[in-house]
């Protein structure tokens, strides 16, 4: 008698089990992400970790033979993680799937009006950078930098409040072709102590990069960068975003979207977390010192 | 005139022509050399100008990028300085992408040509056009320079990846300007005139030593041919020659090798061919000799004939004065003695009859020993040693008496302190193989002759001379120097060879070999042993020498015989004719006029055969066959004839007229 029973109660589990719905977390996504490149990857690996979901991963560079967008479109994920300015380029046309990205500068025009479309930018809030070089360098005065009016306009007006909150002069000099770098840089001579070099490629570009460094060398001013490959240049610091925490920080979007959000609700966002990298060489060269708190939570290269 | 036979000597010298061959093949070859040498550095260097010129071109392009980029006149200005430190940049020009001139700097002491070259626009458009095109550096060349155009590329836009990480992948530079920079040829001209200079100072180098290393390698090949030449013509001329030296084993060291035995070769057949002419004069001299010799001796028997028989048959008469006895006996003696010389003439001359009989030379030997050692000193020893056999052989009994009494006199005379004279004999064998001491050539069975003596003997210049007529080693008025020649004469008419074995101090020893005759039985011949005995029967008599004739008529007539006599052939043929029957015997003279006797026989012969004959001569059988055409072979083996020599005795005469009439009667 038992061991009937005991059949019969394993029997409608079975059957309970079948009849359960699929749990919303567990559902599909697939990370689309432009090439394997290290911080990438670092992105791709913290969205794994976070991302309780089937998580499939397509590399661009690996898919050239294919149109992607239909691939997506064949597979229909519940949601697709671009990781990169390139995937973000590439599956933009995808209207019907929400589009979580990362590690894409704020500027990018894609990324904006689309309402399938959210995520994670890699701008560091102006206020955040300039409170850390205030730190950093107590008596660095002046800062000058030059913008595109057309791509950086917001977030020069951000930049021109926080210095002034800040105590800082910003002389912000405005650039609309690259030819002119030089002339602008030469109009502020001996009006700054530091340059801040933001990123904006119809600013920057290899020349601009090279009469900027020999700019600032010349007049033996610390620039202060966006990306730490500019520091093996003469750059003093940098400001980066941590791949891995931005890949914490898409999954969470993820999860909301899988949970039933709607991704036109969810704001873009900010990285959340800094990665600071100071040139020790370059600062002695410069004859600058750096405070012991900013260098304990900096990484330093350079160090001899 | 001298410079010109110089020039022709020159020409026609194998040296100089293969000096000049030479001097031409190392001149063609150095001046192809120098002109591949020249082309190939010219291009070498043009290459090497062309290769410097789009790097630097490239070099200044990249380090004049951010000048470009920014337009701005003074970025440009160092670089552009730095390009032309370069010694064959003279001019630098920069231009934005539009054609708008960024910046133009020439090299102090050029400035002159930035004028020059702004001259042509369109050239500088469509260079810029083409460096766009193909976006690579090109080159223009013009007479004097090279022009290098090179696009100034941006670096690789940034894009958003690639602007924050490394590994972003680039966009492509964009052409932001152009360079142009002009290098000069004129170093390379300069380096190519070096080149030019050393190319022709080179080689003219190279082609003196060359001629001077040809010149000694082709005297050292001509000096060994000139000594060759100078050997030749000093043979031509002068028929004397100097051995070339053999300086080396090569080709010219043998063929002077070949020269020299060649002349050597030459020289031997010169002296051979005077050696000929030599004897070939001497043997006709002597041919003169002998044949005056044997006319006069000839002639001269006749006479004696007639002396001697006339003598004879005076003696015979008996002259009753002893005064007249005495004279005659006196004349009968110097004819014996004029006999004996003129026999000695014709046998010098070899036209000595000789009458040969078969002979025992032992028994010759043992008649004359007697008289060879009257004819030696008591001082002398002489030892006779003959064989046992009996050695037969045809021989003229008084020649080969002759023979020995001339090598005993001679030998008496090499030992004139004394010594001893041996005479030997005995037989040889000669075949094939014979290498005995006498040279006989004729294989058979000899019998052997040696007379030697143990005298002062001879040296070889001496012994090779000893059989030449007139040769002598005695002093003038001792000796005619015609003995040895004689002895040779006569054993060469008995077919014999004679040999002499002789050294200085240790004697001399004459060989003789004569072909042994066993066949036939020795004849018992003694003197007078023909009975004088006449006869009733009519004797033709043919003779051309009227004395002769008219002696031998008065013997025949005196001792009763009836004699035709006629005074050539004709006439004994035509008086044959006419008294043919009462005709006994034909007594004919073998040398006659019109008809030689043997010819006159023949013809009777014919008419009558069987008429008996009986011939005379004064030469030697062989000698007189040969001379007057009688027959190919000797004349005494044919059957019914007989031979008579001269000079003729009455009874010797009288005698074979009766043996012959008698013999053919039997």
């Amino acid at each position: 008698m038992k061991s009937g029973l005991g059949y019969l109660c394993y029997a409608f589990f079975i059957v309970l089990s079948c009849l359960a719905p699929t749990p919303v977390y567990s559902a599909s996504v697939i990370s689309v992400q432009s090439i394997s490149i290290m911080p990438y990857n670092e992105a791709f690996k913290g969205l794994k970790g976070a991302c309780n979901c089937d998580l499939k991963q397509f590399l661009l560079s690996e898919m050239q033979r294919y149109d992607v967008v239909k691939e997506l479109q064949r597979e229909r994920p519940q949601v697709i993680v671009a990781i990169g300015s390139g995937a973000v380029e590439k599956i933009k046309a995808i209207k019907n799937i929400p589009i979580v990205y990362l590690m894409v500068p704020d500027t990018q025009s894609d990324i904006t009006g689309k309402s399938n479309m959210t995520g994670v930018n890699m701008d560091i809030p102006p206020d955040m950078q300039l409170d850390i070089v205030r730190q950093a360098l107590p008596e660095v005065g002046d800062i000058g930098l030059l913008y595109n009016p057309v791509q950086q306009g917001g977030f020069i007006e951000k930049a021109k409040a926080a210095a002034a909150s800040a105590g800082i002069g910003l002389t912000a000099n405005a650039v609309g072709n690259p030819r002119k770098v030089s002339d602008q840089l030469n109009l502020m001579t001996g009006k700054i102590k530091a340059f801040w070099m933001l990123p904006d490629v119809s600013v920057i570009t290899p020349e601009t990069v090279e009469i900027l460094f020999l700019y600032t060398l010349k007049n033996k001013l610390p620039v202060i960068t966006f990306s730490s490959k500019f520091l093996e240049m003469g750059a003093l610091m940098s400001f980066e975003v941590d791949p891995n925490d931005m890949g914490v920080q898409a999954a969470e979007i993820i999860s909301r979207i899988l949970s039933g959000a709607d991704v036109n609700q969810i704001p873009d966002t900010n990285a959340r977390k800094i990665n600071i990298t100071i040139n020790d060489r370059t600062a002695k060269k410069l004859g600058l010192t750096i405070s012991n708190e900013i260098l304990n939570k900096a990484r330093v290269i350079n160090r001899d | 005139m001298r410079l010109t036979d110089f020039l022709k000597a020159k020409r026609e010298s194998l040296g100089a022509k293969i000096l000049l061959i030479t001097t031409l093949f190392i001149m063609v070859m150095y001046v192809s050399f120098s002109f591949f040498i020249v082309y190939y550095q010219n291009r070498v260097l043009k290459e090497h100008l062309l290769y410097e010129g789009r790097q630097l071109a490239g070099l200044t392009a990249h380090s004049l990028r951010l000048g470009v980029f920014a337009e701005n006149k003074e970025l440009l200005k160092g670089p552009i300085e730095s390009i032309l430190q370069y010694k064959e940049t003279i001019y630098v020009q920069v231009y934005a992408p539009d054609g708008k001139l960024l910046q133009a700097l020439a090299k102090p002491g050029r400035e002159h040509l930035i004028d020059l070259i702004n001259e042509h626009p369109d050239v500088r458009m469509k260079a810029m056009t083409e460096v766009k095109g193909s976006g690579s550096i090109i080159s223009i060349e013009q007479s004097e320079n090279i022009d290098f155009w090179a696009p100034v590329v941006s670096g690789d836009k940034y894009t958003e990846e690639s602007l924050f990480y490394d590994q972003g992948p680039g966009t492509g530079g964009d052409i932001i300007g152009y360079v142009r920079i002009v290098l000069t040829k004129e170093e390379m001209q300069k380096m190519m005139r070096e080149v030019v200079k050393q190319s022709i100072i080179v080689p003219v180098l190279f082609l003196i030593a060359g001629w001077i290393i040809s010149y000694f390698i082709i005297r050292g090949i001509i000096s060994p041919l000139k000594k060759l030449m100078t050997g030749v013509k000093s043979l031509e001329a002068t028929g004397a020659f100097e051995k070339v030296p053999l300086e080396t084993n090569d080709e010219i060291g043998k063929l002077a090798s070949a020269f020299n035995d060649m002349a050597d070769t030459l020289k031997q057949r010169e002296e051979e061919k005077q050696q000929l002419e030599e004897q070939l004069r001497h043997s006709q001299k002597m041919e003169a000799v002998g044949t005056l010799a044997g006319g006069i001796a000839h002639d001269f028997n006749n006479i004696l004939t007639v002396i001697k028989s006339y003598g004879q048959m005076l003696q015979k008469t008996g002259l009753k004065k002893e005064d007249e006895r005495r004279f005659l006996d006196q004349i009968l003696s110097s004819t014996h003695k004029a006999s004996a010389l003129t026999r000695g003439l014709l046998t010098f001359s070899r036209k000595q009859t000789i009458n040969p009989h078969p002979v025992n030379l032992n028994l010759l030997i043992a008649d004359i020993e007697d008289m060879l050692r009257r004819i030696i000193d008591e001082s002398i020893e002489l030892e006779v040693d003959t064989t046992k056999e009996d050695l037969i052989v045809l021989a003229d009994k008084l020649q080969m008496e002759h023979v020995l009494i001339n090598l005993v006199t001679n030998a008496r005379d090499a030992m004139p302190e004394g010594g001893r004279l041996v005479i030997s004999t005995g037989t040889i064998d000669v075949n094939a193989r014979y290498s005995g001491a006498v040279d006989a050539r004729t294989p058979g069975r000899y019998a052997l002759l040696s007379i030697s003596d143990t005298g002062t003997g001879m040296d070889l210049q001496t012994k090779e001379r000893i059989f030449d007529p007139f040769f002598t080693t005695k002093d003038v008025g001792k000796g005619t120097g015609l003995g040895m020649s004689i002895v040779y004469g006569i054993i060469n008419q008995h077919k014999g060879y004679i040999d002499v074995r002789s050294e200085p101090g240790k004697g001399t020893a004459f060989d003789i070999l004569l072909p042994l005759d066993e066949s036939a039985p020795e004849e018992e011949r003694t003197e007078g042993m023909h009975e004088v005995k006449g006869g009733t029967e009519t004797i033709l008599l043919a003779e051309d020498d009227s004395d002769v004739r008219t002696l031998i008529t008065d013997i025949l007539t005196l001792a009763g015989y009836t004699v035709i006599a006629a005074g050539d052939g004709d006439e004994a043929v035509e008086k044959f004719i006419q008294n043919k029957d009462r005709i006994d015997l034909l007594l004919l003279d073998v040398k006659m006029p019109k008809k030689n006797g043997k010819v006159v026989y023949k013809e009777i012969s014919r008419m009558a055969p069987g008429t008996k004959v009986l011939f005379m001569s004064g030469y030697a059988a062989e000698d007189t066959e040969k001379r007057e055409g009688i027959s190919d072979k000797p004349l005494l083996p044919e059957e019914g004839t007989e031979l008579l020599f001269k000079p003729l005795v009455p009874d010797e005469i009288l005698g074979r007229i009766r043996e012959m009439l008698d013999k053919h009667s039997e």
